[in-house]
């Protein structure tokens, strides 16, 4: 006979101990791996044989682009994951990051270069070919971080294409039928000229607005920091580590923005769109859009007959100071911990300088990284002659504007900054009250992040 | 009959007989045959739960492998954060706003759908039609139907002149949230039809006979003939509802960080306790904090089953002592 098993709670507890314990001291180790990357200038290797995976919206990168790439490097092949920042953390910290990471190098630079996620850039910059210093518009100074400041010091990523952001486009039709006469393309207006003007666009009847006067004001720190900068002033501190919200500039910004949204001029975080600005401006819907040189493409695929209809404009001004910043350079930057760094670079060439970079700048999808490639930009039709000589105008104002901090992600102060406008917006919190709040949140935020890094 | 093998000198020795397998150990079958659950478990639950309350313990960023000790500085704020708490409550609220109606509107609804009538089949699955749209379709519907430029609701509104309401922002976001969450009736409704076949009909025959009323038939019969698997479906809306997450989510405007993957324009009156959870991990990189809030909210739980057991385990009437059943 034999005998029947005994199982008794304690020897299957032992049991699952024992394979629960494997299992977790196996995935320990991988998530310890990780570590900080070097500050110091990274010795360029050579491209080796392999997959090079690229961390990017779906659908962003054309399908022709890469078949491009890789008959320029048939011993590669690019493989491509969706933006996951939950992804992309976890990869980090397990120490297998993807090879590229397409982000916006005005928000995540002083965050990545710091913490030595990010592979220093200089040394293949400095004999890189296609990518050559000199050759490197300002822009991607916002890409440099020189463990104080942002702007100053290595090289950590390049912007595959970007905007001055603050500027406007506004639909002609709907000023001209307001009686209005916009001043010239290159002639900036202040923030509350644009408001008097949107106040008479603006129609509402009954309680409900068929057109919209101004854009669609999202309270974000590059945007409000954008604002401060004209008036002379600045939202973070020298050092990176806090904010105010309260000096005079940041409060004239926020009264701005505030009303802006009380006043129902346009979209506001208490009266979102359905959609971003390019459509309702496309439709007749919104008078004016805070979009920058890259809306000549999405005009010109999306609406060509409204093409005539539009007209590019320079950033407003809060103060006096003429700036006009960026508020992504959005670009690639190469994990310090990329397994295949020469070749992630080779795609930093084709991509943002190179044969890639070319076929978009020439479809006028935005700017380029390299004042080479500026004679580019279309210029065929009036439209496309006209926003690029407002453009290039604009360009002399190009300033960095520090908005980053190595202590918290931009999108850590956004959320805050989200969460305390819409009082502010409905009236039951005054603009100081906005102000110290918005102070007291998003520095607590930095200090948690100071703390997370052990300082 | 016994089997013997042969040795080589030509022998016969005692063995196994031929074509038959030997037995394994019984423990040694029973882990093999539990050991893919086994591994399961400890890799996909135990391993994660493990790990997230170690985490619990650190202040960790989600992308270093620097991961500070900060021992139970996290769980002190926590318990005493106000805004923790504040989407605490609103969780709480929530819940006990969505439960009551959900126990009591799906069985109301299927003691209708359980009448003899000419087109039983089809209401039947129009009411449940709902529970089969997926969480993420039936809220992005619901956005467009309360958005207040183009949506449905402002529509209707405008037929009898009412200006149109912003639905999707200050508190009337968290109205449609519990709209949303109330919409999956459905499935609901199919838990208490089928547990209103299993009422014995001789004894609401017999009750009627004695002259109880359709009250008295509900309150001394129906009811306690269905207590455990009312019982069931409300320990599992407390508990689903208590986790609301996606829908709360989705109702968010456009958010500015697109093409980032994350949500930064959640409204504040969605700031249901998921929600607070899930931007202390991915906005914040919170990954410490975030964790000690889960594993208080695991607590919270605990806490909340055992009260609905407490209180109103009494009320349930089994046709079976579960006590007293033996294999």
């Amino acid at each position: 006979m034999v005998n029947s098993p005994e199982f008794t709670r304690r020897s299957l507890l032992k049991g699952v101990g024992a394979v629960a314990g494997a299992a977790g001291a196996a995935a320990l180790v991988g998530c310890s791996s990780g570590g900080g990357g070097s500050s110091t200038p990274s010795k360029v290797s050579a491209i080796k044989p392999g997959t090079l995976t690229i961390m990017s919206p779906t659908g962003e990168i054309a399908s022709s682009s890469i078949a491009a790439f890789q008959k320029a490097h048939p011993q590669l092949k690019i493989a491509q994951i969706n933006t996951d920042p939950t992804r992309l953390n976890a990869m980090l910290a397990a120490g297998n990051p993807p090879d590229l990471v397409r982000d916006a190098g005005t928000d995540v630079t002083p965050y990545i270069a710091s913490q030595g996620l990010a592979l220093n850039l200089d040394s293949y910059f400095e004999q890189s070919t296609v990518l050559k210093p000199s050759d490197i518009l300002p822009v991607n100074d916002v890409w440099k971080w020189d463990g104080k400041q942002q702007g100053q010091g290595s090289r950590y990523g390049i912007a595959k294409d970007w905007s001055q952001d603050a500027m406007w486009w506004y639909n002609t039709e709907i000023w001209a039928a307001a009686g209005l006469a916009p001043r010239a393309p290159d002639t900036p207006v202040t923030y509350d000229e644009l408001l008097a003007n949107a106040k008479e666009m603006t129609k509402t009847a009954h309680g409900k607005t068929s057109v919209y006067g101004l854009w669609y004001v999202t309270p974000n720190i590059d945007y409000i920091a954008g604002m401060v900068a004209t008036a002379g002033g600045r939202i973070i501190s020298e050092d990176l580590t806090t904010v105010d919200f309260s000096s005079p500039e940041a409060r004239q910004a926020l009264t701005w923005i505030v009303n802006a949204g009380k006043e129902g001029l346009g979209y506001s975080v208490v009266n979102p769109p359905a959609d971003w600005d390019g459509p309702e401006l496309l439709s007749g819907k919104q008078a004016m859009a805070n979009q920058g040189y890259w809306f000549t493409g999405y005009a010109a695929t999306t609406n060509p007959a409204y093409e005539t209809k539009l007209q590019f404009n320079a950033a407003p001004l809060l103060g006096s100071t003429r700036i006009s910043p960026t508020y992504g350079a959005v670009g690639y930057w190469i994990p310090a911990k990329a397994k295949n760094p020469a070749a992630s670079f080779a795609w930093l060439e084709f991509y943002c300088g190179g044969a890639g970079a070319r076929q978009r700048i020439a479809a006028g999808d935005g700017l380029p990284s390299l004042r080479s490639l500026l004679p580019l930009l279309p210029q065929k039709i009036a439209f496309d002659s006209k926003a690029v000589a407002t453009q290039e105008n604009e360009l002399s104002y190009f300033h960095v504007v520090q908005v980053a901090s190595p202590y918290a992600q931009n999108t850590a102060i956004n959320t805050t900054l989200v969460k305390d406008f819409p009082a502010a917006i409905s009236g039951t919190l005054s603009v100081g009250a906005l102000a110290d709040k918005l102070t007291t949140d998003v520095n607590a935020v930095l200090a948690a992040g100071k703390k997370a890094l052990g300082q | 009959m016994t089997v013997t093998a042969m040795s080589s000198s030509g022998a016969a020795v005692p063995g196994r007989p031929p074509g038959r397998r030997r037995r394994l150990p019984g423990w040694l079958a029973f882990y093999g045959f539990i050991s893919p659950w086994l591994i399961g478990t400890a890799a996909l639950t135990l391993f994660p739960v493990g790990y997230a309350v170690y985490l619990s313990f650190t202040d960790w960023n989600g992308m270093t492998s620097f991961k500070p000790w900060v021992g139970l500085a996290n769980y002190q704020q926590v318990l005493t954060s106000g805004d923790t708490m504040s989407t605490l409550s609103k969780t709480l609220l929530l819940t006990a706003v969505v439960v009551p109606v959900t126990i009591v509107g799906s069985l109301l609804l299927a003691m209708l759908l359980n009448r003899r009538m000419r087109g039983r089949g089809v209401l039947r699955t129009l009411i449940y039609l709902p529970a089969v749209v997926p969480p993420v379709a039936s809220a992005l519907i619901w956005k467009v139907i309360f958005d207040r430029n183009s949506g449905a609701a402002n529509r209707l509104l405008g037929l009898f002149n009412v200006n149109p309401v912003s639905w999707l922002t200050g508190g009337n976001v968290f109205i449609v949230l519990i709209v949303v969450l109330l919409w999956a009736l459905g499935s609901g409704i199919i838990i208490d039809l089928a547990a209103l076949q299993t009422v014995p009909a001789e004894q609401l025959e017999a009750a009627r006979v004695d002259g109880a009323g359709p009250y008295r038939r509900l309150r001394h019969v129906i009811l306690p003939a269905i207590s455990p698997i009312l019982l069931f479906q409300t320990v599992l809306t407390v508990i689903t509802t208590l986790q609301t997450f996606i829908p709360a989510i989705l109702l968010s405007p456009v958010s500015s960080a697109g093409g980032l993957g994350v949500f930064t324009n959640i409204p504040p009156a969605n700031d249901v306790y998921m929600v607070d959870v899930y931007e202390q991990f991915f906005n914040y990189s919170r990954y410490g904090y975030g964790s000690a809030m889960l594993v208080v909210f695991f607590f919270v739980i605990v806490a909340m089953t055992a009260l609905i057991f407490r209180f109103l385990g009494r009320s349930v009437f089994y046709a079976v002592d579960p006590t007293k059943v033996h294999e």
